[in-house]
């Protein structure tokens, strides 16, 4: 998987995907003695000013806590959700300037699979119709043609042709994923978001999966945004990673390097915090952050991530860092980056000093 | 009265608990449901006992059957569950219907309302959703401040479940409709929820102590509803997915804090969960199971990297290692089956999935010990004789059952 696609990113095509200071709001409905008295709506920034490519045939993996934005992201890049500003870049067209015809068309060569597959399938429609819904919305193919291919996606994601008429509750949770992936291959897309493809399912049934769409990735010659929370899978079947932060990337790079070689203490504390299935070297305490994810109604000012920043100093609090490049194709927002920067004079902040286990602000 | 059926293995001086035979099945429309059969483990002092298994697999009826909180139409059918306690030991000596051994009683025997008083003083259940486990209308400090007072009342008279509720009878429950503000916890209880706010590291304890559920982020929430099972300074604590709903730094914190506490209080854990991640990091010795039985269970090191039962390995292999990306996973094919009695059938229940079946495998295998070692168990023919490729079940023997 990694080899052939990284090396499609790197030979300077296009990327398939570019998006760019992508930020989404959602404003809160005011009361109307709030608009009497003249305030302003305050919003809820899930992502604020996010930018990264993907290049085709790669899969960028998405990762971060809840609540860090990265869903928000990979519906508005489908434009599931309207943008509050930014820009997208779908093969070189703008993506917000579509018309509706446009992007009617636009919607063959993109899909995206849910996390939950129990509640993103129609309980009312059988597993073909399911599957070649977008056939017939597209107009593609007639009644028997849909039929023929709904057999052969269903067999293609490793289900029987034969369960064509069954309903999706006569399906397990794995089943019903694999219903979610066929449908997203019906209209053969080129880019697919993944979003939290496997965290509702089993470890053995999730294992089927990920060897699935890899499998899908070199049949179809597919581009994926696969959104997660769980690292060791972005690790398995990512080739570049972007780690997310209340609404903003702050580390992106081949998945190699990132996880062999954190540049931002936000990823290096999310490696350390996974509890790794082996018996050798356990020890006494994982090394976390304390306290919990800010709100993203009110972002901390500077740096995010300075609350609970064990390497955090009083520059952190002044000014947000900008992205800086560490390394081909990498970069981080940490002024750790910059060996020049004012932030290796000032102070640290002494609370956030690692307390693992304490939760010592707030 | 002494145990008859386990004759292989006597209880041991530092078992707290030791499960034999457990079964609880479910009567429902669509058939009985085995969701526990015939389980047995022990947990010994001062250690955390991991239960790991796929959803389905029984993991959480088996502490619900622990702590006797299996609701209808579930039962529990069979089995006994020892428990250490010299004095009720002492009590129901004399008694021709409560099993006793040494200082173990056996709690399947003792009357229901005994059962029910050890929740608090003994056992304590966390839950895997914090959010869901409150009740959302009531503060989080009152809610913890009750479990303490409940334990207070309790004190003078252990054994009774009346003392707890006393004065908070069906009279006291209709004036609080009229006049409301009085609570049912004392002062002093109160200051005891904001001292166990504090060990679990809630940060300003004495004003989060009247703040509502939905104040509190998930990862605070689960600290409280530590807080709140350690009310009653259990024995046991049973922590049931207990950091599922969590992201991957505040489970981390989760996690070191159950440590903390264990280490703190001595008590021992049984930590269910289905991330062989956690169990790796947090547990002493481990059960490994699948389809209502403990198909594995032994030490650590036994079960993880000396592992018998191709579930276990299937499980092992299905994970992604984050320091060494594997190009291919190897899962386990097919499905978790579905526990009606009436599928079942007398064989070993992962043969259709299993990729080394064999023949002698559509018996149903007993628990045999692995490599003399008396900790380590496995059902499983493989325990005894390595795979055999000419005894290998043909690959169509299930047909389309396995799917």
């Amino acid at each position: 998987m990694s080899d052939a696609s990284e090396g499609a990113g790197v030979s300077g095509s296009d990327p398939l995907l570019s998006v760019e200071g992508l930020r989404k709001y959602y404003a809160d409905d005011l009361s109307l003695i709030d608009r009497v008295l003249g305030a302003e709506a305050e919003s809820v920034k899930a992502v604020d000013g996010v930018s990264f490519d993907v290049a085709e045939g790669e899969t960028l993996g998405l990762v971060g806590e809840s609540g860090c934005g990265k869903s928000t992201t990979g519906e508005t890049v489908l434009r599931l959700r309207e943008a509050t500003e930014g820009r997208i870049a779908f093969d070189g067209e703008d993506l917000l300037e579509m018309t509706d015809a446009e992007l009617t068309e636009f919607r063959k060569r993109a899909q995206i699979v849910f996390q939950d597959p129990f509640s993103s399938l129609d309980p009312r429609m059988t597993a073909g119709d399911i599957v070649t819904e977008g056939l017939r919305i597209h107009g593609i193919s007639d009644r028997a043609e849909r039929r023929e291919t709904a057999r052969d996606l269903l067999d293609r994601v490793g289900l029987s042709a034969d369960q064509i008429d069954r309903y999706p509750h006569e399906f397990s949770g794995g089943q019903r994923q694999r219903i979610g992936i066929a449908r997203a291959l019906a209209v053969d897309p080129e880019f697919i978001v993944l979003d939290e493809p496997v965290s509702a399912l089993d470890v053995s049934v999730q294992a089927q999966i990920l060897n699935l769409l890899d499998d899908l990735q070199e049949e179809f010659g597919l581009t994926y945004l696969f959104i997660a929370h769980n690292l060791s899978v972005v690790r398995h079947i990512c080739d570049r990673v972007a780690v997310m932060y209340l609404g903003e990337i702050v580390e992106t790079g081949p998945v190699d390097e990132i996880f062999a070689d954190p540049a931002h203490p936000y990823t290096e504390a999310l490696l350390s915090s996974v509890p790794r299935v082996t018996t050798e070297d356990r020890e006494a305490e994982f090394a976390t952050l304390h306290g919990d994810v800010p709100s993203p109604r009110n972002p901390p000012a500077g740096c995010r991530f300075h609350t609970r920043c064990p390497e955090a100093r009083a520059a952190c609090r002044e000014s947000s860092p900008p992205a800086y490049d560490v390394g081909e194709r990498r970069s981080a927002t940490c002024f750790r980056a910059d060996a020049g920067h004012s932030y290796w004079e000032s102070e640290p902040i002494e609370e956030n000093a690692r307390s693992a286990g304490e939760g010592a602000d707030d | 009265m002494s145990r008859g059926v386990r004759a292989d293995s006597a209880l041991r001086s530092d078992d707290v608990l030791s499960v034999s035979d457990l079964s609880t099945r479910f009567f429902t429309e669509e058939g009985q449901i085995n969701a526990v059969e015939s389980v047995s483990f022990d947990l010994r002092d001062n250690e955390i006992l991991g239960i790991v298994g796929e959803s389905g697999s029984g993991k959480s009826v088996t502490a619900l059957s622990l702590i006797d909180l299996v609701e209808s139409p579930g039962r529990i059918t069979e089995g006994e569950v020892w428990y250490r306690n010299p004095g009720l030991a002492e009590e129901f000596r004399a008694a021709d219907a409560v099993g006793v051994d040494g200082d173990h009683v056996d709690l399947r025997t003792v009357p229901p309302r005994l059962r029910r008083s050890l929740r608090g003083p003994s056992f304590s259940t966390i839950f895997q959703d914090p959010m869901s486990s409150f009740n959302p209308s009531i503060t989080v400090g009152e809610q913890i401040a009750e479990a303490v007072e409940v334990q207070r009342r309790a004190k003078a008279n252990p054994r009774s479940t009346r003392s707890r509720t006393q004065g908070y009878g069906l009279g006291q429950y209709l004036l609080d409709g009229i006049v409301p503000g009085r609570g049912y916890a004392s002062e002093e209880s109160t200051e005891r929820a904001i001292e166990l706010l504090e060990q679990v590291g809630i940060p300003d304890p004495a004003e989060r102590v009247d703040e509502y559920p939905g104040e509190f982020s998930g990862g605070m929430l689960q600290r409280a509803m530590i807080a709140q099972a350690l009310a009653g300074e259990p024995d046991v604590l049973i922590a049931d997915e207990p950091t599922t709903a969590l992201d991957v730094t505040i489970q981390a914190q989760i996690l070191n804090l159950l440590r903390e506490v264990q280490e703190e209080r001595g008590m021992s854990i049984v930590l269910i969960t289905h991330d062989l991640g956690v169990i790796a990091e947090m547990c002493d010795r481990v059960c490994v199971m699948y389809a209502g039985e403990v198909v594995e269970r032994g030490t650590l090191d036994a079960v993880f990297d000396d592992s018998v039962h191709p579930y276990t390995e299937g499980l092992l292999g299905s994970i992604p290692d984050l320091e060494d990306p594997r190009p291919r996973l190897q899962p386990i094919e097919g499905n978790v089956p579905g526990l009606v009695d009436a599928d079942m059938g007398d064989r070993c229940y992962f043969a259709d999935r299993c990729p080394k079946a064999m023949e002698s495998c559509l018996e149903k295998p007993t628990e045999r010990v692995v490599d003399a070692d008396a900790e380590h168990g496995a059902k499983c023919v493989l325990a005894d004789r390595p795979y055999d490729p000419s005894e290998a079940l043909p690959e169509d023997h299930f047909g389309g059952e396995a799917e």
